[in-house]
């Protein structure tokens, strides 16, 4: 089967991927903005948008990398969406984003434990049971290294992998921050990954930031050029696969 | 209770009640029969769009707006005329049929009556139609047959009432208007351009490209991209700005219909024959990204109607 190439919808692209249908092979949209009721022409016309090119739906706010459970409120308006775009696959953040009511309004990377471990399987059994299907997940960027964590990055993704029993999004983009963030070999960071899981690959761009005092963290802000180290690590994923 | 006893205004409100419902079944029933799957549209073509929101006329209009647009048609004292050569730049068949009935300069609104560019409308429709999009002769056949029916039902019952209301030696005038009134009021609500399925594509397509309309002002002219004859397709040639819209008001002051119940001229920013949908649209991150780490997304890879028509 070859390899196929999509883009994220934005409605600011929409000449430029409605133009190029015959060169995308799918289009990855944001599940999260369809989710509320006043959102409904835009939930119609993304129906009309899967009609066209094969649609992806990817969530955001789910926080599924919890020991707390999932918010049913939201898993049901996943499976709304998941029902009437019926994608070939929807996908959500190794991340949580709320504990205890607070909304943290981030994709937050949770302690690399084994609560955290089998709490994303918990919450992920949850939403398939509502959804239909399992997410594919996708590893998130931090600019904190997890306090906490028994393990490393590739470790814990690996195990998480494993019991949730699902496929993994691998952002290279959110790999490679996390490793120049925290002073990884990014290749072997990949190589550490359970490659043969993976069901489909991010590619964005992101830009240095500093502290106040001077440490510098590469943020994965998708405003920015995918960098020629990113597509250096799709190659060697590529060899690999 | 047997309604034709009903007296006077009473037995008419019943009668309006029973236009209403009769002709809400007949809509129902008709756009069931012109329901289904939403079409893949293939390469998306602006003028297919613009006929499918304003017909023959509008979808014209349109294409020599871009044309205007691109250079391949430049306005002069007499009117327009193709620029040399300019036939090897067109895209569409309905492009170069513009462009050949301007090999010699006209009028703006002489391309109406020319017989190229019509022609070439004519295979848009008949595209739209295999796509569901606009009415079949079965489908438009169906809508008469329904809508026979309808009032053939109608008058069958205001013709009971008034049998009775004569030998009562009742006023029969009011019932004699509401069942005129019947007829048209079922005529109106089955006369549609498009199929449901051509209406709702319509509206989507609003939808998706509502950012589109957003940023006209900026849009670049001189056909580096398709934006600006995506946006006179999907909009109208209302929703363009600046000296582009100058010159289409100028060039079609006064649209022309497509059909007797055409709305004249152009309404600015409006939709035609079916509501307009404003986009929230907006991706954003629920997770959000403040102080840094993963935002979404991610990127790809692997992971005014010129005349609302006929």
């Amino acid at each position: 089967m070859r390899d196929r190439v999509g883009i994220g919808w934005r409605p600011d692209l929409a000449v430029g991927i409605w133009s190029n249908l015959d060169r995308i092979d799918l289009v990855e949209v944001v599940a999260d903005d369809l989710f509320a009721p006043a959102a409904a022409p835009e939930l119609r016309a993304i129906e009309t948008l899967a009609a066209q090119v094969p649609v992806v739906l990817h969530g955001v706010s789910l926080g599924l990398a919890s020991a707390a459970p999932v918010q049913a409120s939201r898993v049901e308006a996943m499976a709304r969406v998941v029902g009437a775009i019926r994608p070939e696959l929807w996908s959500e953040h190794l991340a949580f984003v709320r504990a205890d009511g607070v909304e943290i309004g981030h994709l937050a990377a949770p302690p690399r434990t084994d609560a955290s471990i089998e709490g994303t399987a918990r919450n992920v059994e949850r939403v398939a049971a509502i959804v239909g299907s399992k997410p594919v997940l996708e590893n998130v960027a931090t600019l904190l290294d997890p306090p906490g964590s028994r393990y490393d990055e590739p470790a814990w993704v690996t195990q998480v992998m494993r019991a949730a029993g699902t496929s993994l999004l691998l952002d290279l983009n959110n790999l490679y921050a996390n490793a120049v963030n925290f002073g990884h070999d990014p290749v072997d960071f990949l190589a550490r990954l359970p490659l043969e899981s993976v069901s489909l690959v991010h590619l964005a761009g992101g830009s240095w930031v500093a502290s106040k005092s001077g440490e510098r963290r590469l943020l994965d802000d998708h405003l920015h050029a995918v960098p020629d180290v990113v597509y250096a690590l799709l190659t060697e994923l590529g060899r690999r696969a | 209770m047997n309604p034709f006893d009903l007296h006077g205004p009473a037995f008419l409100v019943f009668y309006v009640v029973l236009i209403a419902a009769v002709t809400g079944m007949a809509v129902v029933f008709t756009r069931a029969f012109e329901a289904g799957p939403i079409p893949n549209l293939g390469e998306p073509d602006p003028y297919l769009i613009a006929y499918l929101r304003g017909g023959p006329n509008e979808t014209l209009r349109v294409a020599v707006i871009s044309l205007l647009d691109r250079g391949l048609l430049t306005a002069n004292d007499a009117g327009i005329v193709a620029e040399p050569g300019a036939v090897f730049h067109a895209r569409r068949p309905l492009e170069r049929a513009i462009l050949d009935a301007f090999a010699t300069s006209d009028k703006a609104a002489s391309i109406f009556g020319k017989e190229g560019p019509r022609q070439a409308c004519q295979a848009l429709a008949q595209g739209l139609q295999a796509h569901g999009l606009l009415p079949t002769r079965e489908q438009m056949l169906a809508r008469v047959i329904v809508g026979l029916i309808a009032v053939a039902l109608l008058w069958v019952a205001g013709v009971a009432k008034i049998q009775i209301a004569m030998d009562r030696g009742r006023p029969v005038g009011f019932l004699s208007v509401l069942m005129l009134a019947a007829a048209i009021v079922v005529a109106v609500a089955l006369r549609r351009r498009s199929t449901v399925l051509g209406q709702r594509m319509l509206e989507d397509l609003r939808t998706l490209f509502s950012r589109l309309k957003d940023r006209a002002p900026q849009i670049q002219t001189g056909g580096a991209t398709n934006e600006l004859a995506l946006l006179a397709g999907i909009f109208g040639l209302g929703a363009l700005s600046g000296p582009t819209l100058s010159r289409a008001q100028m060039l079609f002051p006064k649209a022309t219909s497509d059909g007797p119940l055409a709305t004249l001229g152009y309404s600015f920013g409006a939709s035609c024959g079916t509501s307009g949908s404003s986009c929230g649209g907006g991706s954003s991150c629920g997770g959000g990204s403040s102080g840094g780490g993963s935002s979404c997304g991610g990127g790809g890879g692997g992971g005014g109607c010129g005349g609302c028509g006929s």
